[in-house]
């Protein structure tokens, strides 16, 4: 019996761990050196999505670029019931990529044609009652 | 007894369950509360474009790697002094002087100047820790392991980089743009410095044509410390950098016939407002 005690304060004491860890830093940060790979970090963001409203489906970020330079974009959103669809926009606001076709790609590499700011644009699923909180965060990287 | 068991068990699982709950909650609330003050200086600092995440600006690492990549060289006694970081008193003269000694420690990094590099790094720990930002240093030990691995680049880099990204971290997460932003400031006067100064005594087209591609992160980060506007250390350096991208807007035209005269007066611009930045004690 106090096994079995034990074993469920642990799964519940693990389980809580995990929903509140999304969106730390230390998590994103972990997951963004293991993404990023051989590229180097320009920077991330992130937030939960409570902090951008309750009923938000579509959320932007900008990100500045240099001509002929090598990047890697990361989407690194967590906790969400279906994995987050995201598109890149170049500086003239034409769709250079989408994962629409393939939610289990993660990253987008790219050598960025003009200078400029680029767009990444979540689409993110609606909110899960099992996880109310989840994380929407990306990270840049470059060569 | 069985029975007496289970409901123990039972109200054992409720409470930790509560008690999760309710760390969670405060936690979550805690995080919200970050994240909302980050919403709220993010909207502060966008007006014709709806932005969801504050918005980032390049790297002072990468910026000077464009530029070594270009051709720029290391000429001893470009950079500011280390040993000027002492002297930096106020908050503001920190953090401008932080971006000025994370250029100067990425120009010698990149250009293996090795030993000059550790005495940036020093400086730039100087800086951040005046500005209580002691963390990215001390959990990563990285001053340690940047002079352990001096004489090989790669590693250099590498280290610059996980100082960079816990700096990026910290601040975004603590909503300490103003830092953030006089950060870049200091980083962006500085790398256009050396390169003004170098393209003075040589034109070469490449490092030209990285400096003028400047003149958008520039743009950016005028809109984003326009949020600080009414702090007069702040207001001053807005009309310093305005009028710096007033000439790299004109030379960023087609009218090339009066170039010479407009780089002759960016020059002056940018090495006005660097010297004013680092004697700014």
């Amino acid at each position: 019996m106090k096994k079995l005690l034990l074993t469920i304060a642990f799964a519940i004491a693990a389980l809580s761990q995990t929903a509140y860890s999304q969106c730390s830093d230390r998590s994103i940060k972990k997951l963004t050196k293991e993404g990023l790979g051989t590229f180097i970090f320009e920077s991330a963001a992130f937030k939960p999505l409570s902090a951008f409203g309750n009923k938000k489906s579509l959320i932007e970020a900008a990100f500045s670029v240099y001509s002929q330079e090598h990047y890697r974009v990361l989407s690194l959103c967590q906790g969400f019931s279906d994995v987050v669809e995201f598109n890149i926009y170049d500086t003239d606001r034409n769709l250079i990529f989408s994962n629409k076709s393939d939610k289990s790609v993660t990253h987008y590499d790219f050598i960025a044609q003009k200078s400029g700011d680029f767009t990444i644009e979540f689409r993110v699923p609606s909110q899960d009652v099992k996880n109310p909180n989840p994380c929407v965060a990306f990270a840049i990287g470059y060569k | 007894m069985m029975i007496k068991t289970r409901f123990a068990a039972a109200a054992i699982m409720l409470t930790v369950a509560f008690g999760c709950n309710q760390k969670s909650d405060k936690e979550n609330g805690a995080a919200d509360t970050t994240a909302m003050d980050t919403l709220a200086a993010g909207n502060l600092e966008t007006d014709a474009q709806v932005q969801d995440f504050v918005q980032s600006l390049p790297s002072p690492i990468h910026i000077a790697k464009i530029f070594q990549r270009a051709g720029l060289k290391y000429i001893p006694g470009m950079t500011n002094s280390p040993g000027n970081a002492a002297k930096y008193m106020s908050p503001y003269s920190k953090s401008v002087n932080l971006g000025v000694y994370t250029t100067d420690l990425s120009y010698c990094t990149f250009n293996n100047q090795s030993q000059e590099a550790i005495s940036f790094f020093k400086a730039v720990k100087t800086m951040t820790d005046g500005l209580n930002l002691t963390s990215i240093f001390e959990g990563t030990n990285l001053v340690p392991r940047f002079e352990k691995n001096i004489g090989n680049t790669d590693s250099l880099v590498t280290l610059m980089a996980l100082m960079s990204m816990e700096s990026d971290f910290l601040l975004k997460q603590t909503a300490r743009l103003d830092i953030a932003y006089l950060s870049f400031a200091g980083a962006w006067i500085e790398s256009s410095y050396i390169a003004t100064q170098i393209l003075k005594n040589k034109r070469n087209q490449d490092i030209l044509s990285k400096l003028l591609d400047q003149n958008h992160s520039l743009g950016k980060l005028i809109t984003l410390l326009d949020a600080y506007k009414d702090k007069e250390e702040f207001a001053s350096l807005i009309a310093s950098l305005t009028d710096i991208k007033t000439s790299l807007d004109a030379l960023n035209s087609e009218n090339t016939i009066a170039h010479e005269e407009e780089f002759k007066k960016l020059v002056e611009k940018v090495e006005k407002l660097r010297n004013s930045v680092v004697n700014d004690n």
